[in-house]
Order: C-alpha cells, then sequence, then structure tokens
C-alpha cells in the first residue's frame, strides 16, 4: 500500500465536510508554528516555546482525527477485514513518526532538547487519545490537564525551567498513558456490541447521537427519557387537568420545562440543578485555592450581570425548540391535541397554547432580569450599561415569542435559519454588553459614537426580522381553523 | 327548506365523509380528488401501497391538516372545526404512536381518560394486564409495539362511536394482532362502532373489514363490500391467439411474453362474466383481495 | 356446537359468508350437526376467529334462507328441525357438484379420455 493511502486512512471515518474543515484548519494550525516561533510571537521564543506549541497540536490532531480510526478498526474487526485492520496501525506508526518523532529529531537539529521534545509531544499525542479513545469517565480529566499546567507549576517541574525534572515524571506517565489506550483499545475494537454507556468512548458516544439524530424524527428527546434514570425523571403532576384547566391541559401536553410537577419532584430537581451548578463551582474553588483569579472572578459584579443577561437570551431557546420538534411530528400531541374534547374553543385554546409555552419561560427570564437589575443597582451601575443589560432579556423574550408563534402559525422557516438568527442575537447581546462594561479602563467603548451607531444598525436590524416573524406567526395562527395542524 | 334539512340530517347521520379532497406535499400530489363516505356501523379498510397518501387521506378527513382543496365531515361537521362533542364520539390512533413521551401508560390514561364523558377506567385497567403492560413504565422505554397497544387502549377506552386506526397492526405481533382485530369486530358488532383502519397487511382487511377502498397514487380505485369484490372480480387468462377478443373493459391488463393476456374483469348485472370467457382457451380464476390488490397496483 | 368446528381462511377467494354456510350444508348433511342442535352465537363466531360479526349474520341469514338453519325464540339458531341427516340422494349429490365441475375441467385439460378417470374414481370411492 503506498504511503498516501496509508496516511489518508485515518480520515476516512471522516465524513466528507468534517474531512474538508478539519483539514484545512489542522494545516492552518501547522503552519502558524514555526511562523509564531520565528516571530518570538507571546514568548514562543526558543525551541521550548515551539515544542510546547507543536505538543499542543499533537493534542487536538490526535483528539480529533486520528482517533476516529477507532471506528475503522472496529468496522475492520466486525466485517472481518484484517488487512484494513493491520493498514490501520501501519498508518498509526507512521502518522506517530510524523507528528511526534519528526519534530523532535528537527528540534534536536535546532539545538533543543530532543528527549524533552519527543516525551512532550508523546504526552500531548497520548492526551488528545485518551480523551477521545478511553472510556468518557476517565476521558474527561484530559480537560483538566491545562489547568494542571498553568497552576501546578510550583511542585511539578516543566520542561522550560528544569528539562531533566520534567523528564523525570513525564516519561513513565506518557508510557503508562499510551500502554492504557492500547489496552482499551484492544478491548473497544474487539467487543461487538452493546457497550455500557458509561464506558464507550467519547468518539463512540458521538457517532450514536449523530445517528439518533438522523433517522428519529423525535429529536432524540425520546432518547433522552429512555437513557435517563428513573428517578431522575420529572413527576407530572396531574391534579388540576381535564376539561376547564386548558392551560395546565396544554401544559401537562407540552412536557419539558414548563410541565407541572409534583412538589416532591419539583424539590428534587431544582435540588439537581443547584448541586450541578455547585459542584463545578467547588472544584474550581479547590483548583484554584489561593489564587487571586477565583476571588476576582466571584466579586466581579460586571462578569456577573453579564452572566445574566445573556443566560436570560439563552433560555429562550430551548422552549422554541422543543415548540418547533411538537409541531414536527404528525404522529405525537398534534393529533391527540386536536381531537381531544373540552379543550375550549379554537380562540381560546390559542390563547392557553400561548399562555402555556411562554409564561413559564418569561416568568423566569424576568426573575433573571430582576436579579440583574439588584445587581446592577447595589454596585451603582450607570444608566446606560443598565439599558444596554436589558437588551438581553428583551431579545430573549421576543426570540422566544416570535419562534413560539412560527411554530404555532406554521410559518415554514429553515432549521439553519432560526439558528443563525440565534446566534447572531447572542454575539450581539455579548458584543454590546461586553463594551458597554467598563472593563477596558474607565470609558466604555460603546460611547464612541461609530461604534455606537454599527451597535444600533445591528440591533434594529435584529428586532426588525424577530418582530417580521412574529407578525407572521400571529397572523397564521389567527387564520388556522385550530392550532394542531400537521404541515 | 324540507329538502334541504333531510339533507343535513342525512349528512349528519354519516360518520365520516370526504368530498373531493386533493393535497400535495412538495410539489407532488399526495391526494386527486378523493370522494369517501362510511355508512354507520360499517367496517372500511382503507388499502395500498406504502406511500399511497393512506395517512395523508385519514389526516384531511380527520382535520388534522388542511387540504389544497375539498372539505371532510365528522358527524356531519367540518373537519376541521370540530366540537367537543363530535370530538368526544371520535378517536383516532395514528400510525406509530408517540405522543406524551414523558407520562407513564397509567398517567396517559388517567390524563386522556378525563376529557372523555364516557370513558371506561375498568377497560382501561383490564386491558392494560391483559396485553402485560406495565402501568408505572414511561411510555418513552416502551417498545414501538407497546406504545401502540397503550394507545389502541386510549382509544377504544372512550368507547367511541367512530374509530379511525391507520396502520393499526404495523407494530404488532401476530397474536397481539388477532386480539386487536377481535377488539374491533367486536366493538362494530356489539356497539355499531364505525371503524376507519388503513393496512398493508390484506390478510388481517379480509377478517374484519365489510368495505374495502383501494387507494392508489392518490386515486381511488375500487369501493365495495368486501364478499362483492370477491364475487364480482377475477381474472380472465386469454391465449395469444385470442387476445384480440379481450374485452374493453378491465381493472387490469397485462401481457405476458408468449403473447397471452391477463385482464382483471367484472360480472355484469346479470352476474355473468364478459364473453370473450366463453372462448376456448379462456380460463377465469378468481382472485383472493391480496391477488387483486397486486394486479391493480401493479 | 362449538365455533372451532368451522374453519375460515380469510385470504381464500371465497367470500367468509361463503365458507361458513358451505361447511354448515356439509355438517348436516353429514349428519354431524343434528336437527334442532344449537348453533354457536354470531358474536362467538365472530370472537373466536376475529371476523366481522355481519359476515357471520350474513351467513346464517343465507341458511335460513335456504331451510337449513331456524331461529328459535330467546335462543338463538338451530338446525332446522324438517331436516334430516338424510338427505335425499339427489340433494346430497348436488353439494359436490363444485368439485365436479373441477375435476371434469382437469380431466379435460389433461386430454384424459372418460372411462379411465371413472375407472380410478370408481376404486377410490371403494365400491
Amino acid at each position: 500500500m503506498k504511503i498516501v493511502r496509508l496516511l489518508g486512512l485515518p480520515w476516512m471515518a471522516l465524513s466528507r465536510r468534517w474531512r474538508v474543515g478539519t483539514g484545512i484548519s489542522f494545516a492552518l494550525l501547522f503552519a502558524a508554528i514555526p511562523v509564531a516561533g520565528t516571530m518570538k510571537w507571546r514568548g514562543f521564543a526558543g525551541t521550548p516555546g515551539i515544542v510546547h506549541a507543536m505538543a499542543t497540536f499533537d493534542c487536538l490532531f490526535w483528539a480529533l482525527t486520528l482517533s476516529q480510526s477507532l471506528l475503522l478498526a472496529r468496522e475492520a474487526h466486525r466485517l472481518r477485514l484484517p488487512r484494513l485492520g493491520r493498514n490501520i496501525y501501519t498508518s498509526l506508526i507512521l502518522y506517530a513518526l510524523l507528528t511526534i518523532a519528526l519534530p523532535a529529531l528537527l528540534l534536536s537539529w535546532l539545538g533543543g532538547n530532543a528527549e524533552v521534545a519527543l516525551t512532550e509531544c508523546a504526552l500531548g499525542a497520548g492526551l488528545g487519545m485518551a480523551y477521545a479513545t478511553l472510556p468518557a469517565y476517565l476521558g474527561v480529566f484530559v480537560c483538566f490537564v491545562p489547568m494542571l499546567s498553568d497552576h501546578a507549576g510550583p511542585w511539578l517541574p516543566m520542561p522550560a525551567r528544569l528539562p531533566d525534572g520534567f523528564l523525570a515524571w513525564a516519561a513513565p506517565c506518557t508510557l503508562t498513558l499510551w500502554l492504557l489506550i492500547a489496552s482499551f483499545w484492544r478491548s473497544n475494537v474487539r467487543r461487538d456490541l452493546g457497550l455500557i454507556r458509561g464506558r464507550r468512548p467519547i468518539i463512540m458516544n458521538l457517532r450514536m447521537q449523530a445517528w439518533y439524530g438522523n433517522t428519529c424524527s423525535n429529536n432524540g428527546e425520546v432518547e433522552l427519557i429512555r437513557r435517563r434514570m428513573r428517578w431522575l425523571q420529572p413527576e407530572v403532576d396531574l391534579r388540576f387537568s381535564g376539561p376547564g384547566h386548558t392551560v395546565r391541559n396544554l401544559r401537562i401536553a407540552m412536557g419539558g420545562l414548563g410541565m407541572p410537577l409534583t412538589t416532591s419532584s419539583r424539590l428534587k430537581q431544582v435540588t439537581i440543578i443547584l448541586a450541578s451548578t455547585a459542584i463545578p463551582l467547588l472544584v474550581m474553588g479547590i483548583a484554584w485555592h489561593g489564587q487571586p483569579f477565583l476571588s476576582n472572578f466571584l466579586r466581579s459584579s460586571e462578569l456577573l450581570v453579564f452572566g445574566l443577561s445573556l443566560l436570560s437570551a439563552v433560555l429562550a431557546l430551548a422552549p422554541a425548540q422543543t415548540l418547533r420538534h411538537r409541531w414536527n411530528r404528525p404522529n405525537a400531541e398534534l393529533p391527540l391535541l386536536a381531537l381531544l374534547p373540552g379543550l375550549g374553543d379554537s380562540a381560546e385554546v390559542k390563547r392557553s397554547l400561548l399562555q402555556a409555552n411562554l409564561l413559564p419561560t418569561l416568568s423566569l427570564q424576568a426573575l433573571l432580569m430582576l436579579a440583574m437589575l439588584g445587581v446592577a443597582a447595589a454596585v451603582h451601575m450607570n444608566a446606560g450599561i443598565r439599558i444596554m443589560l436589558l437588551l438581553g432579556p428583551a431579545t430573549g423574550a421576543t426570540m422566544l415569542t416570535a419562534f413560539a408563534l412560527i411554530s404555532l402559525g406554521g410559518v415554514r422557516i429553515g432549521d439553519g435559519r432560526q439558528f443563525a438568527l440565534a446566534i447572531y442575537g447572542y454575539l450581539l447581546i455579548s458584543i454590546s454588553v461586553l463594551l458597554a462594561l467598563p472593563l477596558f479602563g474607565s470609558q466604555s467603548p460603546i460611547s464612541i459614537p461609530g461604534v455606537a451607531l454599527i451597535a444600533a444598525v445591528a440591533w434594529a436590524t435584529l428586532f426588525a426580522i424577530l418582530l417580521r416573524l412574529a407578525q407572521r406567526g400571529w397572523r397564521g395562527l389567527r387564520q388556522r381553523p385550530h392550532p394542531f395542524l400537521i404541515q | 327548506m324540507n329538502a334541504m334539512l333531510r339533507e343535513k340530517e342525512s349528512v349528519a347521520a354519516v360518520p365520516l365523509a370526504a368530498r373531493g379532497l386533493t393535497h400535495c406535499y412538495e410539489g407532488s400530489n399526495v391526494l386527486r380528488g378523493v370522494d369517501l363516505a362510511l355508512e354507520p356501523g360499517s367496517v372500511l379498510g382503507l388499502i395500498g401501497r406504502n406511500g399511497a397518501g393512506k395517512s395523508t387521506l385519514i389526516r384531511a378527513m380527520l382535520g388534522l391538516l388542511q387540504p389544497l382543496s375539498g372539505s371532510a365531515f365528522v358527524f356531519g361537521e367540518p373537519a376541521l372545526k370540530l366540537g367537543d362533542d363530535a370530538k368526544a364520539r371520535l378517536a383516532y390512533v395514528p400510525q406509530q404512536p408517540e405522543a406524551l413521551a414523558w407520562l407513564t401508560a397509567q398517567q396517559m390514561l388517567d390524563y386522556v381518560g378525563r376529557f372523555y364523558p364516557r370513558w371506561d377506567t375498568e377497560f382501561a385497567r383490564k386491558t392494560l394486564e391483559r396485553w402485560k403492560i406495565q402501568p408505572n413504565k414511561l411510555l418513552a422505554k416502551l417498545s414501538p409495539g407497546e406504545r401502540q397497544r397503550v394507545d389502541l387502549i386510549r382509544a377504544l377506552a372512550s368507547q367511541p362511536e367512530l374509530l379511525v386506526l391507520d396502520e393499526p397492526a404495523a407494530a404488532l405481533d401476530p397474536v397481539a394482532r388477532r386480539e386487536l382485530l377481535r377488539e374491533v369486530a367486536l366493538r362494530a358488532g356489539d356497539s355499531g362502532t364505525t371503524v376507519l383502519f388503513s393496512t398493508h397487511i390484506v390478510s388481517d382487511l379480509e377478517r374484519v373489514a365489510s368495505e374495502i377502498a383501494f387507494l392508489h397514487e392518490g386515486h381511488l380505485l375500487l369501493r365495495c363490500g368486501v364478499d362483492e369484490t370477491k364475487e364480482r372480480y377475477g381474472r380472465l387468462w386469454l391465449p395469444a391467439a385470442k387476445s384480440a377478443a379481450a374485452p374493453a373493459q378491465a381493472l387490469s391488463r397485462r401481457r405476458h411474453d408468449d403473447g397471452s393476456l391477463s385482464l382483471v374483469v367484472e360480472r355484469d348485472a346479470q352476474g355473468r362474466w364478459p364473453e370473450a370467457a366463453e372462448l376456448p382457451g379462456a380460463r377465469v380464476d378468481a382472485l383472493g383481495l391480496e391477488d387483486l390488490f397486486v394486479e391493480i397496483a401493479e | 356446537m362449538d365455533a372451532s368446528l368451522l374453519t375460515i381462511q380469510p385470504n381464500a377467494p371465497e367470500p367468509i359468508y361463503r365458507q361458513i354456510v358451505e361447511q354448515l350444508r356439509r355438517l348436516v348433511a353429514g349428519g354431524q350437526l343434528a336437527a334442532g342442535e344449537l348453533l354457536p352465537s354470531v358474536r362467538e363466531v365472530a370472537g373466536f376467529h376475529a371476523i366481522n360479526p355481519m359476515t357471520v349474520s350474513r351467513a346464517y341469514g343465507l341458511a335460513e334462507a335456504e331451510g337449513l338453519l331456524e331461529r328459535l325464540r330467546g335462543k338463538g339458531m338451530a338446525v332446522a328441525a324438517t331436516r334430516r341427516a338424510g338427505q335425499t340422494e339427489h340433494q346430497r349429490l348436488a353439494l359436490l357438484e363444485p368439485q365436479m365441475v373441477e375435476l371434469a375441467r382437469h380431466a379435460r385439460e389433461l386430454e384424459l379420455p372418460a372411462e379411465p378417470v371413472l375407472r380410478r374414481l370408481t376404486r377410490l370411492l371403494g365400491d
């Protein structure tokens, strides 16, 4: 087999679009390393900087591209194609020579430390590979490694300062890591089917999701409930439902966040949310113990209000998306609700439907807005900043209403266009609020006339599009004989 | 005036009716002017190949989608604007039902049952037990067949006067399918329930349907009683030498490689086959519904 | 009589109601069903075979019109009392008519003369 074909093999496991995208990005990244090295950009001076950059590149490259060979190797094993299996290993060894051994050789030729370069590149590539191919519960730990390199400096020798000390711990670690990868690789390739979810490597999880997403009409929501453990599942409260309680009936039938829950279930959900936000904070607290960064972060009211503002806008997306999926499924809730007696006449149902779908999220957004304004008032932010901050909840509420109305009114708009609009909105909020905050000195950049004008035009465009969509949806909804029509 | 009143009454007596229904998806026509009406107490089997437009026809007849043109009526009311009374008398089970996946089977039946005045709680409980479905399991965690059975229980427990089932047997195993057919047959006999069901499994239809309607490429090709269909249509085979004498009227016509001809022909009012059947060498074979379906749909 | 005594083939070209009537005729003619014996109710037959009750009533109605069955008040359908188990030879022969027509057709298609066919038939009948 020709070398070129061997080198192309790992890319076969990627979809065409991914192949082109990642190929170009990695080529650019790779080209940037020597450029950065020669230009001495941000302390990249000297070989240790280049080695570090090369190791990072290896980490990304092995994690995102070469790890995909695992999927190929599994297929080869399952389809009994031993030659393909052998070729995959040959190609990985070839890549190891190219991305680990060759740079080390070149750097030693340039006057660097060959052993350190070899170890660091091998460690980088190993971490990338470990993230993708080890079971997910082990793989995630790789994400903490950058933190380690930033903050473990005092007690862990780093290559730039203590090359020998670094080699003493890094070489055995790297060897162990690669042995671990090899053993899990072997078992992953041989096990035919039915890996338990937690033990599946991350790349295989991603593959599963892509598969479900493409073939099932119910967008993985059902799949999510199916996989969720029973005690995590919200328990519906059926009291006060039935004829005469239209809004509550519809909240039950719409599911999702607005569904009425029993008190114990509600408490459980709140506990889960609090715990899942508290634990990362705790981990960060332990990791950055004694560092000024954490206290600065927690004390920074600017970041807090910015977060609240953005969050109240982002909240719109999930319910809007849920509603969109509900109205795209012809065999689910639509026919049931369309033919259910006792929901009230068409006008009442339309009104109640808007209430049931908008009110829970809108009230949550209002709560966030009040909290945000409270913080802003407590630290005496000026009126300009407050207005900028208010744009977050305002965008969120408008986006939610517009997206809900186009779903309910049967206005057809592509998934991609809706998503692009949401991204545009969120970028606009982030940029505007950050520009309004006095983060970069005393004067906020938004008060520069030119910037303000551009921002105003951008905001006007966003709201014009959203309001136009809302209007079209509202007209569609009013014209429909009943709101549960299948497209 | 009187005549109009009488016509209105007769329309109200018809559980389900469609006039000139036309619909299209993304430019291709799915329904091309379908007229269909169900007599009270009849069991109509709607048959057609996959993609013939059965589901679309059913949805349009129940007002679940807005057809391009034409109109549909349920108990005399326009299908797109049904009142609570008509809705309470109607039950529909979609193909592969997936509604309310976040509720358990029991919760779903409790919830839906509140809306129907004649809801039979006892029937729902017993049938869940008989069909071995755990009432406390989330609907999302049931298999497609179990999910379909829960939805069938939901439909039957409301004691409907009109039961509409879209491919009810597709996800069921043979035993469950037979049980469903039995339930449908007995409902029709005992309470005079009108049933419309679509299927591509012909033997199901032959058991319980009193009438069949063939939907082919958006047209209703054939609409008559199951027994009459079997008695009235046959396959006439003519040898090559006599193929010129083939009757002009035939539902389908196929020429074989050796020049001989197969035609689906119909008896006349006196119950006689076309004259060509008397020719020497000609043969008339009785046709099962499945054969008839294949001959026509091919 | 039990509903299981009937066999139903839904996908046969012959309509189900005809299949039932035909079987009733044979059962009565053969003496398996005695005069006055009660038939299973329409619901029982329909439930057992998962077929439309209207088909069963149609079959019963036809058999009643033929004089094969009679309706007993409050009890349902029964084999007609006037029916003797032994019908006239002519009547019983009439029941074989469709099969004989079919046999004759096959014989003609195979270009067999009548004599060997009759000889074989006689031997089959065991006389």
